[in-house]
C-alpha cells in the first residue's frame, strides 16, 4: 500500500507544479534514454555531458532544484537501462546525494530512483542501501562517509569545512521528515527485495560511527538503528541491531572509570556539559533535536584528538544513550514485543555483558524489561544466573559474575516476588552445601578466592540477597517458613569458611540481621569478629580478597534514571525499615547517620535527588580521609558504612558513600577529597 | 565461509523444478573448539554461512542442506594457533541454479513503467526491462494500479501475478545473484493466460 501512497504524493506534487515538470520529464526522458544506452559506445558523448552537467552543477543555484528533480523522475522511470559497470559515475553521483540537503520534492524522488533502482538491479541493493544509511546522519556532522556527493565536491573547491558545520541547524530541522523518508525506503526495498536483510545489517554495522565522536551523532545513528528495529519485518535484523545497539553501549559503558569519577578534577567543563542539556532533555524524542545546541564547535576535532573527552562527556552521552534505549525498550512492552526483545537482551547478556568486568549501566536495560513483566521475566532472568552459576561447563569467572548479577538483583528489584527471591536462595544454598572440592583441592584445603571463588561469591550473594530482603521474607508467613528451613548454619560453617573472604561489610550486615532474626547461631558472630580483625591486620585487601562487584547498584546517569528508579530497591529504604525494628542492641555504637524520613525515595522530585547518595549523608566528607578507605566502601558498594573493625572503629570517619548521581556538585565533593 | 570445503565432484539430482537442483555432496568443515561438545551445531553453524549465496563449486545458491551425515566420530585437530578440527561429511543440497535460456516462474511483485519484478521462489528478484517485454504489450495505469497488457493476446500482468519468463543473463555479485529476465519467447507470459492459450 506504501507504494500507492507514495505515488499518489508523486503525482500531487507533479500537478501542483503544473504540467511544465510534467512534460520537461519526459523529453527529458528521452535524452537521457539515448544517453544511458549509448554510454558504453563509441558515441557516449550524450553521456558524458550529462556526467558533466551533473557534475558542475551548483547546488545552490536557483535551477538546482528542478534540474535535479526533472532528471531523477525520469531516471526513476528508467532504471532497467541503468547498468551497474556501464554507468557507475553516474551511480556515484546520485548515489552520493543527499536527503538531508534537497528540496522536498528532489528528495522524493532520489528515493523512488532508489527504491526502483534496488528492485530492479540486484547488483546495486548494496550500493542503494549503503547510499539510505549514509543518510542517517547529516553531512553537516563532517564526518568523511556522511558527507554527501555535492557537498565534498564545494569543499574540494575551497569552501570551508566550518560552511557545513554551520547548516546543522537546517538540517536538525528537517530530522524526521528525513528519517521518515530513509525508513521507508529501506521498508520498501525489503518488500520488494527479500534478500535485502542480508546485506543492511552488516552495512549497519559497517558505518556505525566510531563510540568517541560526538554524542549527538551517536544518538543520531542509533535512533536510526532503532528504528530500524522497530521496522524491520526480518527477526534476524532486529537481533542484529538490539545486540549492535547493547554493544555499542558496552563500549561506551566500560570507559567510564570508577577511579575516574574520582579523579575527575575539571568541574567548571563538567558544568557546564551537564548544564546544556537541563531544559532541552526533558521531553522524549529531543535528544538529539535542535534544542541540544552548545556542542563544542565540531565532533572531529575531539575525534581527532584521540578521545580526549572528559569523564563527564563520555558519562553524558551515556546518559543519551541509555535514555534512548530504555524509552525504546519501553515502547516494545507497549506493542507486546517484551518475550522477544527479553529474549534478545538475554543473548547479548550472555555473550557480552555478562563478561564485561564492572560494566555500570548496561545491564539496567534488562533491569528496566523485568520490570515490565516482573513474574515471568524475573524468573526466567534469574534462573538463567542460577542455571550459570551452578553449571561446572562455564568458566568460574563467568559463573562469579552471575553470582554478583543475581545477588545484586534479587537484592535491588522491588518488584521480584518474594517466591523467586526464596526459590533462588534455596538453589544456591543447595548448591553452596553440595559444594565438595575436587580430590586434589582437597589435599590442601586452603581457604582461597582463587580456587573456590564461586563458592565464594554464591555466599556473598545469598548474605548479600538476605540483607536487603530478610525482614520482606519474614514478614510472609509462606516465605518465613521457609526461609527459616534453610541450612543457614551449615552454609557458614562449610569447611571452607565462607565468612573469612566474604566481604566483611556483608558478613557483618547479615549476622546482624540474622542473629536478630533467630536465623544463625549467636557464636557465629563472635566467631566472625575475630576473623575479620585477623584478616583487617594482615591481608584485608590483598590477593585474598573476594574482589566482587554488584551490578545493580545505584544507577547513576541522570536522565535515563526516570526508568529505573521507581523499581530500585536502595539501601536506606531497608535501613529505614529496619531501624523501626531492629534491636541494634547487638552493635551499640552504631552511628546512625541516616536520615531518611521515608522509604519511598522514588516521590521525591527529581531535583531533590542530586545530592542523594545511598547513605545520603550531607556530613560524609572529611578532609583526613584516605585512598584506601575510599576503595572500601567504593567496593563495599553501598552497604552500611559502618565501622567494622576495631582498626577502623578508631577512626570515627563514615566513608565517602557512593553518589546516586552524577553531577557537578557530587563530583565537586570527590574531587575535594583528593585535593 | 572460508571453513567449508568441497571434497570431491559432486553429484547433481534433478528435481520437480528444473531450476532446483538436489546436490550431494562431501564437505569437509572446519569446527572451532568451542563447538567441541556439539560437534552438529557448529557445522550447522558453517554450513549456514552457505545459505542464499552463490556458490561457484555447486554453481548455484544453496537452499538448504539436507541429510547431514557425520560417518566418523573422530576428526583431525589442525595446526594453527586455535585448535580447529575438521569435519568430515555428506549433506544434500538443495540449489537454486538458474541458466541463461531456462524458463522461470515467479510472483510480480512490482510494476513500473520501464520493468516488471519478479520473485522467483519468494526469495530471488528478477527484473524484466520495458526493451525484453514482446511487443504488443504495453504499460497501462488506472487507479494507480499499473499492469501490462497485451489486448491482442488478450493478456494481462498485474502485480500479484504469476509469470513465466526467460533467464536473459543470471550475474553474481557479492555472491548474490541479478537475475533479468525476458517476455520475448511467445511461450511466456502470466500462467493464468498460457493455460488459457493451451485449452484454446
Amino acid at each position: 500500500m506504501g507504494v500507492e501512497m507514495e505515488i499518489v504524493a508523486q503525482e500531487d506534487s507533479i500537478a501542483k507544479h503544473g504540467n511544465g515538470i510534467d512534460r520537461s520529464v519526459s523529453s527529458i526522458k528521452q535524452e537521457l534514454s539515448r544517453a544511458l544506452s549509448l554510454a558504453s559506445e563509441q558515441e557516449a558523448s550524450e553521456y558524458k555531458k550529462l556526467l558533466w552537467e551533473w557534475r558542475e552543477l551548483r547546488v545552490d543555484g536557483p535551477e538546482c532544484n528542478s534540474f535535479l528533480e526533472c532528471r531523477l523522475k525520469a531516471l526513476s522511470q528508467m532504471v532497467s537501462y541503468i547498468n551497474e559497470r556501464e554507468h557507475s559515475e553516474l551511480l556515484s553521483y546520485i548515489l552520493g546525494m543527499s536527503l538531508w540537503v534537497h528540496s522536498a520534492e528532489t528528495s522524493n524522488s532520489l528515493v523512488e530512483f532508489v527504491v526502483n533502482l534496488a528492485s530492479v538491479n540486484g547488483g546495486c541493493v548494496a550500493q542503494c542501501l549503503d547510499m539510505l544509511v549514509r543518510n542517517f546522519l547529516p553531512p553537516s556532522c563532517g564526518l568523511p562517509a556522511f558527507v554527501d556527493f555535492f557537498s565534498r565536491r564545494a569543499v574540494a573547491k575551497g569552501m570551508s569545512k566550518e560552511t557545513l558545520m554551520q547548516k546543522k541547524v537546517d538540517h536538525m530541522n528537517r530530522k524526521e521528515s528525513v528519517l521518515d523518508c530513509v525508513h521507508s525506503a529501506l521498508q520498501r526495498i525489503s518488500d520488494f527485495v527479500p534478500i535485502t536483510s542480508m546485506h543492511l545489517h552488516r552495512i549497519v554495522l559497517q558505518r556505525m560511527p566510531h563510540r568517541i565522536i560526538d554524542k549527538e551523532w551517536n544518538a543520531l545513528y542509533m535512533e536510526n538503528m532503532l528504528r530500524l528495529e522497530q521496522a524491520a519485518k526480518s527477526e534476524f535484523l532486529k537481533s542484529q541491531m538490539l545486540l549492535a545497539v547493547v554493544d555499542r553501549l558496552i563500549e561506551i559503558d566500560v570507559e567510564i572509570r570508577w577511579e575516574d569519577i574520582v579523579k575527575e578534577d575539571d568541574c567548571n567543563k563538567v558544568f557546564v556539559l551537564d548544564m546544556e542539556f537541563d531544559e532541552a532533555l526533558d521531553d522524549n524524542e529531543a535528544c538529539v533535536g535542535p534544542g541540544s545546541e552548545a556542542q563544542h564547535a565540531a565532533g572531529i576535532s575531539q575525534h581527532s584528538a584521540g578521545g580526549s573527552l572528559t569523564l563527564c562527556a563520555v558519562a553524558d552521552k551515556m546518559d543519551v544513550l541509555m535514555d534512548m534505549t530504555l524509552q525504546h525498550l519501553q515502547r516494545c512492552a507497549e506493542a507486546g514485543r517484551i518475550e522477544q526483545v527479553f529474549n534478545i537482551l538475554m543473548t547479548s547478556f550472555q555473550s557480552t555483558i555478562l563478561d564485561t568486568y564492572k560494566s555500570k549501566f548496561t545491564q539496567f536495560l534488562i533491569f528496566y524489561m523485568c520490570s515490565q513483566s516482573p513474574l515471568t521475566l524475573s524468573e526466567k532472568f534469574t534462573s538463567l544466573l542460577c542455571e550459570i552459576l551452578t553449571s561446572s561447563q562455564r568458566a568460574p569467572n563467568t559463573r562469579m559474575s552471575a553470582a554478583a548479577y543475581l545477588a545484586s538483583f534479587l537484592a535491588r528489584a522491588r518488584y521480584v516476588p518474594l517466591c523467586i527471591v526464596s526459590s533462588c536462595l534455596r538453589r544456591m544454598v543447595e548448591w553452596c552445601i553440595s559444594y565438595t572440592p575436587r580430590q586434589a583441592e582437597k589435599v590442601s584445603l586452603t581457604v582461597d578466592t582463587g580456587v573456590h571463588g564461586v563458592l565464594y561469591s554464591a555466599c556473598q550473594a545469598i548474605m548479600y540477597v538476605l540483607c536487603f530482603k530478610m525482614r520482606a521474607l519474614l514478614d510472609d508467613s509462606v516465605e518465613r517458613a521457609t526461609l527459616c528451613k534453610l541450612p543457614l548454619n551449615d552454609l557458614l560453617r562449610h569447611s571452607l569458611n565462607p565468612l573469612k573472604l566474604c566481604l566483611p561489610s556483608v558478613v557483618e550486615e547479615f549476622l546482624k540481621q540474622a542473629t536478630a532474626a533467630g536465623l544463625v547461631d549467636r557464636s557465629l558472630s563472635t566467631e566472625v569478629n575475630k576473623n575479620i580483625s585477623a584478616l583487617v591486620s594482615n591481608s584485608f585487601g590483598g590477593i585474598n580478597r573476594l574482589d566482587m562487584f554488584f551490578p545493580f547498584d545505584p544507577y547513576l546517569l541522570r536522565r535515563s534514571d526516570r526508568f529505573i528508579r521507581p523499581s530500585f530497591l536502595f539501601w536506606s529504604m531497608v535501613q529505614s525499615l529496619d531501624d523501626d525494628v531492629s534491636d541494634s542492641d547487638f552493635e551499640g555504637n552504631r552511628a546512625k547517620t541516616e536520615t531518611h524520613s521515608s522509604p519511598d525515595i522514588s516521590q521525591k522530585p527529581q531535583q531533590s535527588l542530586d545530592s542523594d547518595s545511598m547513605e545520603d549523608d550531607d556530613s560524609v566528607i572529611e578532609d583526613d580521609e584516605d585512598l584506601d578507605e575510599f576503595e572500601i566502601s567504593m567496593n563495599r558498594m553501598s552497604l552500611t558504612p559502618r565501622d567494622y573493625s576495631p582498626v577502623l572503629r578508631k577512626a570515627p570517619v563514615v566513608p565517602l558513600p557512593l553518589p546516586a548521581k552524577l553531577t557537578p556538585e557530587v563530583l565537586q565533593q570527590y574531587s575535594d577529597v583528593f585535593l | 565461509m572460508g571453513d567449508v570445503m568441497y571434497r570431491g565432484s559432486p553429484t547433481k539430482e534433478d528435481t520437480n523444478l528444473k531450476w532446483v537442483k538436489k546436490v550431494r555432496v562431501d564437505l569437509s568443515v572446519c569446527v572451532h573448539p568451542a563447538w567441541s561438545n556439539n560437534v552438529l551445531r557448529g557445522v550447522q553453524e558453517s554450513l549456514n554461512s552457505l545459505l542464499f549465496r552463490y556458490n561457484e563449486d555447486i554453481d548455484g545458491v544453496v537452499l538448504a542442506y539436507l541429510d547431514l551425515k557425520i560417518p566418523s566420530s573422530k576428526s583431525k585437530i589442525l595446526a594453527g594457533l586455535s585448535p580447529y578440527f575438521k569435519v568430515n561429511l555428506t549433506a544434500n543440497l538443495l540449489t537454486f541454479s538458474p541458466k541463461m535460456g531456462m524458463f522461470l516462474e515467479g510472483k510480480v511483485n512490482k510494476i513500473e513503467e520501464d520493468y516488471i519484478g519478479v520473485l522467483v521462489l519468494g526469495l530471488f528478484n528478477a527484473a524484466i526491462g520495458v526493451t525484453d517485454i514482446r511487443n504488443g504489450f504495453h504499460f497501462f495505469k488506472k487507479d494507480l494500479q499499473g499492469s501490462w497488457v497485451n489486448e491482442m493476446e488478450r493478456h494481462i500482468i498485474k502485480l500479484g501475478s504469476v509469470i513465466r519468463f526467460s533467464v536473459k543473463s543470471v550475474e553474481e555479485k557479492d555472491e548474490f545473484l541479478d537475475l533479468s529476465g525476458s517476455l520475448m519467447p511467445k511461450e511466456t507470459g502470466s500462467l493464468e493466460w498460457l493455460s488459457q492459450v493451451k485449452l484454446v
